[in-house]
């Protein structure tokens, strides 16, 4: 078996029985990318010669029995909106091709004191807000499904990356979905967790009220291992504490009216949605159809606060080198020009109340189960305008709340994947992981992989 | 929700002059769209926040 398609879990034992090396672990991954990635441009740069050495550096700690974090001597890769030192950090813009950090992210850092070893820096949409865009020094990543697909964003290299099996797990970001939209799109795993759980020092800000850092991985259970090797506090409980525990006597509330009724999903992803319930049922959880609020009021307080702050964040940037921003981006940061300080204080106060209203659904249920993103991949001649066009999600609104999410694939319409998404209780990553988990667990939608073939396009 | 009166991109120009950002004709139409997006989705909020203040019955803001 190519050392690349092991799990994490598989890889960390072999490395610690002595039967892999983290050298021979990461030149995998490193000849996955050389051959796979000029199809799906995941990677916008990369650190092989580090990574290497770090991987030497490993394999010799292992060898003296130093380390046993799940993460020691395993390769993964980080979205470029998060700073990494020496690695050329553009934050997916023009306006920072040249930008090389001195200082690691606090994420990354944790990343490397737990021995994981960096390979390289993964596509993003322009500072993170909208995509795909076609004039950046980037060509777009592509859906590993079907490469002349968009994989979403904002975290569009991760998501190509870990669905076309260049790398296991990675640390991106999410401030409107950018995590979980691409998973749901590519069959991948994505881990909005609880707001504030992960550090973000050092990671471009998109709107601090609702920038989350997280991983997209190829499971559920790499997922919550990523999360806990970088959640930095061991007396709250792990992601990864229930993995493998019965779902008997868990309440699931599913918000079916929530997605359902939205004139733009489509059919076979409501029937995937109530399948996957039905799943949930069947291992044991209790579902009870659930109420939330209407998804346009999160979607318009999301909307507000993102481009309130994202403007004040831009302005002086946009004064002196907004003909360096790509057609599609500019005008969602400049239109925040419009929105002042009691209009962000407004959106605020209506982000506290959802939250209340959110909360006060979870104190019914355990979780909440909805649908990720209302529709699979849309091919990339759907976005060749000048003007972004937004695709119906449902993952604003736990930005907006802050509450954890995850999103799971769930089944495939034709060809093409979807993913699921169950929502927690602030800090209770363990219960989505562990729901999320029992699914993939019960299904064979998870195993399912792309087929590598070199793309030529049309 | 409340109506209220659309910006034009007279409107949006002079606010990008005054910020001292450059904002090309084609840029303009689509900053100018976005902008009473946004205004709207303010509105959408206002009523959120009073209907729910209205629920309450306690003024709680």
């Amino acid at each position: 078996m190519n050392p690349a398609e092991l799990s994490i879990a598989e890889a960390g034992t072999r490395l610690r029985d002595g039967s892999l090396t983290s050298v021979r672990l990461v030149q995998a991954c490193l000849d996955r990318i050389a051959e796979r990635d000029r199809t799906y441009n995941a990677f916008v740069a990369l650190d092989a010669e580090r990574a290497l050495e770090a991987a030497a550096n490993a394999d010799q700690a292992l060898q003296n029995g130093e380390n046993k974090s799940p993460l020691y001597g395993i390769p993964i890769a980080i979205k470029d909106l998060i700073d990494t030192v020496g690695i050329r950090t553009a934050y997916g813009s023009r306006v920072f091709e040249s930008h090389i950090p001195d200082k690691d992210a606090e994420i990354v850092r944790r990343l490397k004191a737990a021995g994981a070893i960096i390979v390289g820096k993964l596509d993003t949409y322009e500072f993170g807000m909208v995509g795909p865009s076609f004039d950046r020094p980037f060509p777009p990543a592509a859906n590993p499904w079907r490469p002349d697909h968009f994989t979403g964003g904002s975290s569009s290299g991760s998501a190509a990356a870990v669905a076309g099996g260049l790398v296991r797990t990675t640390i991106s970001s999410d401030t409107g979905g950018s995590i979980r939209g691409p998973a749901s799109y590519c069959g991948v795993v994505g881990l909005k967790p609880t707001y504030v759980a992960l550090p973000k020092d050092g990671a471009c800000p998109l709107a601090p009220s609702l920038d989350h850092l997280g991983p997209v991985s190829a499971t559920v259970a790499e997922a919550a291992l990523t999360f806990d090797a970088v959640a930095g506090s061991p007396s709250s409980q792990t992601a990864s504490s229930k993995l493998g525990q019965p779902l008997e006597g868990l309440r699931i509330g599913y918000a079916r009216n929530w997605f359902a009724r939205d004139p733009e999903i489509m059919p076979a992803i409501i029937t995937l949605i109530d399948d996957a319930a039905s799943q949930l049922s069947l291992l044991g959880a209790r579902i009870e159809e659930i109420e939330l609020p209407e998804a346009k009021l999160f979607e318009a307080c999301g909307g507000v606060i993102v481009h309130a702050e994202s403007y004040a964040l831009h302005r002086e940037q946009m004064a002196a080198k907004g003909h360096l921003y790509s057609e599609k981006t500019f005008p969602y940061f400049m239109a925040g020009i419009v929105l002042g300080e009691e209009d962000l204080a407004l959106a605020l106060r209506a982000a506290k109340r959802l939250r209340e209203e959110v909360d006060s659904a979870l104190s019914r249920c355990d979780v909440l189960l909805t649908v990720t993103t209302c529709t699979t991949a849309l091919p990339f001649s759907d976005f060749q305008g000048r003007t972004a066009r937004w695709t119906p999600m449902r993952t604003m609104a736990f930005n907006v709340t802050g509450h954890p999410a995850l999103s799971v694939p769930c089944g495939f319409v034709d060809g093409l994947p979807a993913g699921l998404q169950v929502v927690g209780r602030h800090g209770d990553e363990a219960t989505i992981c562990q729901i999320g988990h029992a699914f993939e667990q019960a299904t064979d939608v998870g195993t399912m992989k792309p087929t590598w073939r070199v793309h030529s396009p049309a | 929700m409340t109506e209220r009166q659309r910006l034009t991109q007279t409107d949006i120009a002079a606010l990008s002059d005054a910020a001292g950002i450059a904002l090309s004709e084609e840029r303009l139409a689509t900053v100018t769209d976005l902008a009473n997006r946004f205004r709207d989705s303010v509105e959408v909020l206002r009523d959120y926040l009073a209907q729910k203040e209205k629920t309450d019955g306690n003024g709680r803001p």
